[in-house]
């Protein structure tokens, strides 16, 4: 008997241990539906996008609105929460529409390295959510990925665009899947395979951006503009921050800023009357077509900006325009550069005398040519597109300068810097020619 | 035998009672410690925190009469051992908003002040204090859940305040989820019991 009854108390304890362990969930989201929610005033628009020229981080969090998150955006968004400053773009670390001291703590998580997620805010503008740490990565683009590997992130990467492949092969990563071409004709079945935390698109797909993440719901969909001159200084540096690369990122930021810096201090009081005027043609030698690049290019066009010569195309309307043979004879440019885009006929393991040959097929049945002072004069040079995309772009920026005013360039190479970029950052000793000809 | 039963089924109760309520004693709370108002003196309203946990940051507008008070200084608040360290800012003549921000991001746990605000009497009348816009915020740079009691001011007359805090009292879930598995478990012991 005393041992049923001791059974029958044991039992009626163990019974309400687990009905007062069930119901704590039941009493604590009940207050929970009762929580207070403190609002500040939604701060007004955020400012606007700075230019395109100035390194910025973008991502939530980054109040002050510099390369960095830190204290120092702690200390300006307590700021704007006791009145004294203004909101920026980023302020609101949190993503909840609402500047308060919540932001200043995912501040300093990021800050410390402890947050599980942040939001970066993408070339477009798009705010993507990244959890961290990032795994692994897809560059849908050839030289956003090599963007990347420049930054020491090769074994982060587990899928490529077969342009990598068939253009960039002496970068590696061979044994990787093929998973676009170019940014483009994604292929979606391998990428949910290889489940990637982030897929990068080039700014050629900005129109699609939205539709290519719907079809990756566990994925960051980003599109980074981490070829283009203008805007390869601000995304090395936000991706870099999401990457845990921003040393690297540094390094080579300053890399082509000292480059680039030593090009507008040699040209910077070159006289209007100094300045050649030059014609810039796109995908020379792929077709019948006659396509000049403008300085609205936000690559090529700009690579060749700040050179020390006056793009004959300025002022036409789009960033390459199809032009007549007569149009460029009219205007009797000086320098002629041929933009060779195709990755197939210059570069790695091309020697001068292919170039040489290049050359004079570029320049062949072009009638009425031989008037234009570029060609009389031997001025016409053949620029691969790998020195003008990512973060090759200031090696092609000094060869632009180095053949319109080789008196202010002599000691410079643009050949020994490229040599320098290749063991410096991916640590590849490559030899091809991927301009010619090198001027005196 | 059947008294037996009753005396376990009453204990049984009073422990699941007893279990709930110290769940709802977790809730944070608010409140302010209201000095006597002599006009001529200084005196300190203490801003008080109850049963917070893991608390990171976290910002308030305290309101004022102006015809009576005019703030002197915000003096920085305590939880055990830790610090709050505030900053504040006067928005307008009746308000003042007070933010803080632990250092690091460990945060602290249990019963304190959050800060004390100093004022001058400079009038005659009533000296109420109200409370607005308040966030606390967590480790994980959540909103923590808060019972800001009839301190806080968001245009609701106090009145109806007080009204609806006695709602949420009476209509909390879990103890309806608590009593009906209580009776539950009353009703299955003493079938249990008359099969003996």
């Amino acid at each position: 008997m005393n041992s049923t009854k001791t059974k029958d108390l044991v039992g009626t304890f163990v019974s309400l241990l687990l009905l007062t362990l069930l119901a704590l969930p039941a009493i604590a989201s009940g207050f929970e539906n009762e929580s207070y929610t403190a609002n500040l005033s939604d701060s007004a628009n955020s400012s606007d996008s700075t230019a395109a020229s100035n390194i910025m981080l973008s991502i939530l969090g980054n109040a002050n609105e510099d390369r960095t998150i830190d204290m120092k955006d702690v200390e300006y968004t307590e700021s704007i929460i006791l009145g004294s400053g203004s909101q920026t773009q980023f302020t609101d670390a949190t993503g909840d529409n609402s500047v308060n001291m919540l932001d200043v703590t995912k501040i300093e998580l990021i800050n410390l390295g402890k947050a599980k997620e942040l939001t970066l805010v993408d070339r477009i503008g798009r705010q993507v959510n990244v959890t961290l740490p990032v795994k692994n990565i897809i560059p849908t683009d050839y030289r956003t990925t090599e963007t990347l590997l420049a930054l020491g992130t090769g074994d982060l990467i587990v899928g490529v665009d077969r342009a990598f492949h068939e253009r960039m092969s002496e970068f590696g990563l061979l044994d990787l899947p093929e998973v676009a071409m170019h940014g483009q004709s994604i292929d979606y079945e391998m990428v949910l395979t290889l489940e990637p935390d982030i897929v990068l698109l080039p700014l050629s797909q900005t129109e699609n951006a939205d539709e290519i993440a719907r079809n990756f719901p566990n994925t960051a969909v980003v599109v980074m503009g981490l070829s283009s001159k203008n805007s390869i200084g601000s995304d090395l540096t936000t991706m870099s921050f999401v990457l845990g690369k921003e040393k690297e990122a540094n390094e080579l930021i300053s890399w082509m800023q000292g480059y680039e810096h030593l090009v507008n201090e040699r040209t910077k009081d070159l006289k209007s009357d100094e300045k050649p005027a030059f014609y810039y043609e796109y995908m020379s030698g792929s077709e019948e077509k006659w396509w000049v690049i403008t300085p609205d290019d936000p690559s090529a066009g700009q690579v060749a900006e700040g050179t020390g010569g006056h793009n004959i195309a300025t002022g036409l309307a789009g960033t390459s325009v199809e032009v007549d043979p007569e149009w460029v004879i009219k205007r009797n440019p000086d320098f002629m550069f041929a933009d060779l885009m195709k990755g197939f006929d210059s570069g790695p393991g091309k020697t001068e005398k292919d170039m040489e040959n290049l050359l004079t097929e570029v320049l062949s049945d072009r009638a009425g040519f031989e008037k234009v002072n570029a060609v009389k004069n031997s001025k016409v040079y053949l620029v691969d597109r790998d020195i003008i995309g990512g973060p090759r772009w200031v090696i092609g920026h000094i060869y632009f300068a180095k053949c319109m005013h080789p008196e202010l360039f002599e000691d410079i190479n643009p050949e020994k810097i490229h040599k320098e970029y290749l063991k410096k950052f991916h640590n590849l000793e490559v030899s091809g020619t991927w301009a010619y000809p090198l001027p005196e | 035998m059947e008294k037996s039963a009753f005396f376990r089924i009453c204990f049984a109760a009073l422990i699941v009672v007893f279990a709930a309520v110290p769940v709802q004693a977790q809730q944070t709370t608010i409140s302010i410690n209201t000095p006597e108002i002599v006009e001529g003196s200084t005196v300190y309203a203490t801003v008080n925190i109850d049963n917070v946990e893991n608390l990171d940051a976290g910002q308030f507008d305290l309101i004022f009469n102006p015809d009576v008070l005019k703030i002197i200084g915000v003096e920085n608040g305590s939880i055990g051992e830790t610090k709050i360290p505030v900053q504040w800012r006067s928005v307008d003549s009746k308000t003042v908003r007070v933010i803080f921000n632990l250092e690091g991001v460990t945060g602290v746990s249990g019963s304190g002040q959050l800060a004390s605000i100093g004022f001058e009497v400079i009038g005659d009348g009533k000296g109420e204090f109200l409370i607005s816009d308040g966030l606390l915020g967590d480790t994980e740079a959540n909103s923590i859940d808060t019972d800001w009691g009839i301190t806080e001011a968001s245009g609701i007359d106090a009145d109806l305040k007080d009204a609806e805090a006695e709602d949420t009292q009476k209509t909390v879930p879990g103890f309806e989820v608590v009593l009906t598995l209580t009776g539950l478990t009353m009703a299955i012991y003493l079938a249990r019991s008359k099969q003996r």
